[in-house]
């Protein structure tokens, strides 16, 4: 180690610089990337739990919903994607609550760079995984017997909503993985948060159907806006799906504004 | 020249002082060492020092940026290496360093480059390419010091930095600190290990509850305590308890006698109760195989400013016990002393 490399006080800039937010947010959110490429079963063990709840859903309301299994499915794996949205992003909050936990978080907050790029590091690393995780479902409902009536456009737009709402989803998870107090608790508050998003909705059966009390909540869940644009997209008509879609936009923006400020405070407050 | 100069930081949470009114400096190129039993503010000092959280009063200047107004020169000029091993599991060292190397603004082979110079300077060559989680503790720690060290900092951080590590490697990060301190880095490293800061610093700052009881060189916080310890060891394991009770009568204190080693331990204010002991024992024909003055040690300096012990000394960390003995009181309240 040579001296002569030292840089003197002088040349030190005082802030991160231009451009320097992006850069130093993508290279760490290349790290996320680097562990997908070194463990791909992650996607695997990830999409295991929403598979194994649509097979649950096929067997157990299949009978009451639509008479044959095939017919609900073209109207329950719309909703599992849907609903998939809300479940995926715990990781994110885990992901940041052992970061934290662990003192990687203090070694990046004590090198030279943009300060908020930890952060947003976790959301866009991890939309990789959410990709996989939404085609691998997709997927899968295909092998069973799922059937798309509409055009790949649509379908590719489908995708796009879905992690739009996972990626407005995430920012609830970020907050709460930077208040829980250890990575344990983060999994149970982001459930008790995301359940009723998750459940009260129309992802298994159709929203007329459900009491009263959760109807009212079922129409104003950004899931059940979620649910039928992507039923209107996948099994069609697509053009049904205006103004669901305009919802759905609406209600990420919503969470956008409450929870971008809120995660940013609870970065700044915590650390 | 001052590198590190820290006035009157005070830090406190809701129950505890962390810190009041904490000042130091450290003069370029040397090892600062910060002592203390544990939560006399050690961790607290660094973080603040490494911009990880703000004091509540005071200033600090590190290689002469102000760490309050100007946190992006001093991360600039700093390396970190915290209590905790702060690396990434599910990495490979090798990611580890590198991502580190990115961030600071190398080029995707020159962070290749200097994670494989760091690899193999901290001897990791053949886990490199593992996941970190497959690690040692040790094997952890030795990467984490590497990781703070990707950017070349003008001044380096060790929150005990050895603690968990075999004797080799941290005989391995003493020499380390030696290079870097050699190179004009100046290190600021925190331990309980007295003996590691008897080693490694050429300035002491004691901490106690979140302020500093003494600072100076190891050899004047020696001196000042009073300095002198006589120590002896009996030939026959029987007649120890008669040559304690000797010791006794002749310094006027009871020694302190370790039950293993057998050897025997007291603070004397001058060379004539050394004189009184031999005499005595020549008289009753005990035979002793050790019996001198030594300097009292940094246990020794560390009781008697703090009124406790440091942690219980790790027994790998003690390569010959009779060099590490019993912290023997120096002053008064021997009876308060906790069994090791
Ligand atoms: N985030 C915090 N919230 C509340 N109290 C804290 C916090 N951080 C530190 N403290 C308290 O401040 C005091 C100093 O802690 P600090 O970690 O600096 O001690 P230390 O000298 O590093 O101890 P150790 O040798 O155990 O690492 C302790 O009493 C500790 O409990
Ligand atoms: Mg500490």
């Amino acid at each position: 180690m040579s001296s002569a490399q030292h840089s003197t006080p002088a040349q030190l800039p005082a802030d991160p610089g231009r451009g320097a937010l992006v850069s130093h947010t993508l290279i760490l959110a290349g790290r996320h990337l680097t562990k997908l490429r070194a463990a791909p079963q992650i996607v695997v063990f990830s999409v295991l739990q929403p598979l194994i709840m649509m097979l649950l859903f096929m067997v157990l309301f299949a009978g009451a919903v639509s008479g044959s299994q095939s017919a609900y499915l073209q109207f329950l794996l719309p909703g599992m994607l849907a609903q998939n949205a809300a479940f995926m992003v715990t990781t994110v909050g885990q992901a940041i609550n052992s970061d934290i936990d662990k003192g990687i978080f203090d070694r990046f907050r004590s090198l030279p760079i943009a300060r908020p790029a930890p952060l947003i590091a976790h959301i866009l690393g991890d939309l990789p995984r959410q990709a996989a995780t939404t085609l691998a479902l997709l997927a899968f409902g295909f092998c069973i017997g799922f059937r798309v009536h509409t055009d790949p456009l649509s379908v590719v737009l489908a995708v796009a909503l879905v992690l739009l709402v996972s990626f407005a989803f995430s920012w609830i998870a970020l907050t709460i993985g930077l208040i829980a107090d250890k990575p344990e608790s983060v999994n149970m508050l982001v459930m008790i948060l995301l359940f009723p998003m998750a459940f009260g909705s129309n992802t298994m059966v159709a929203t007329d159907t459900l009491p009263g009390w959760l109807q009212a909540w079922a129409k104003v869940n950004p899931v059940t806006h979620l649910t039928d644009a992507v039923r209107a997209l996948l099994t069609g008509p697509a053009s049904d799906s205006g103004s669901a879609l305009g919802s759905t936009l609406l209600a990420c923006a919503v969470i956008l504004v409450l929870f971008v400020p809120l995660a940013v405070r609870a970065f700044t407050r915590r650390l | 020249m001052e590198t590190i100069r820290v006035e009157d930081l005070s830090k406190s949470y809701a129950k505890t002082q962390a810190l009041s009114e904490v000042g130091f400096t450290a003069r370029a190129g040397t090892v600062l060492g910060l002592l203390g039993p544990n939560g006399s503010g050690k961790t607290t000092t660094v973080r603040v020092l490494s911009t990880l959280i703000r004091a509540d009063s005071g200033r600090a200047w590190i290689d002469g940026h102000d760490v309050m107004a100007q946190p992006h020169r001093v991360r600039a000029a700093i390396g970190l290496t915290g209590q905790y091993a702060a690396v990434d599991d599910e990495l490979s060292g090798q990611h580890n360093l590198e991502l580190i190397g990115r961030l600071l603004g190398l080029s995707r082979a020159a962070a290749r480059g200097r994670a494989t110079e760091l690899i193999e300077r901290f001897r990791l060559e053949d886990a490199a390419a593992r996941l970190t989680k497959t690690y040692s503790g040790g094997m952890r720690r030795r990467l984490d010091v590497a990781a703070s060290l990707v950017g070349r900092p003008r001044v380096l951080f060790l929150d005990e930095p050895t603690t968990g590590l075999d004797p080799r490697s941290r005989t391995e990060v003493w020499t380390l600190v030696r290079e870097l301190v050699a190179d004009g880095v100046t290190v600021l490293l925190t331990t309980q290990y007295l003996e590691e800061a008897d080693h490694l610093a050429n300035d002491l700052v004691v901490l106690d509850q979140g302020r500093v009881v003494a600072t100076g060189t190891p050899t004047e916080l020696k001196a000042r305590v009073g300095g002198l310890a006589l120590q002896m060891r009996v030939a026959d394991p029987a007649q120890g308890a008669q040559a304690a009770a000797y010791v006794a009568e002749a310094t006027g204190v009871a020694p302190g006698v370790d039950a293993d080693t057998g050897l025997i331990d007291a603070a004397v204010a001058d060379v004539t109760a050394l004189r009184r002991v031999a005499a005595r024992l020549e008289a009753e024909g005990i035979r002793f195989v050790e019996l001198g003055l030594r300097q009292a040690t940094l246990d020794e300096v560390f009781f008697a400013l703090t009124g406790r012990t440091a942690r219980p000394a790790d027994p790998a960390q003690d390569p010959d016990p009779a060099q590490a003995p019993d912290p023997a009181p120096v002053t008064a309240g021997a009876a308060e002393r906790k069994p090791r």
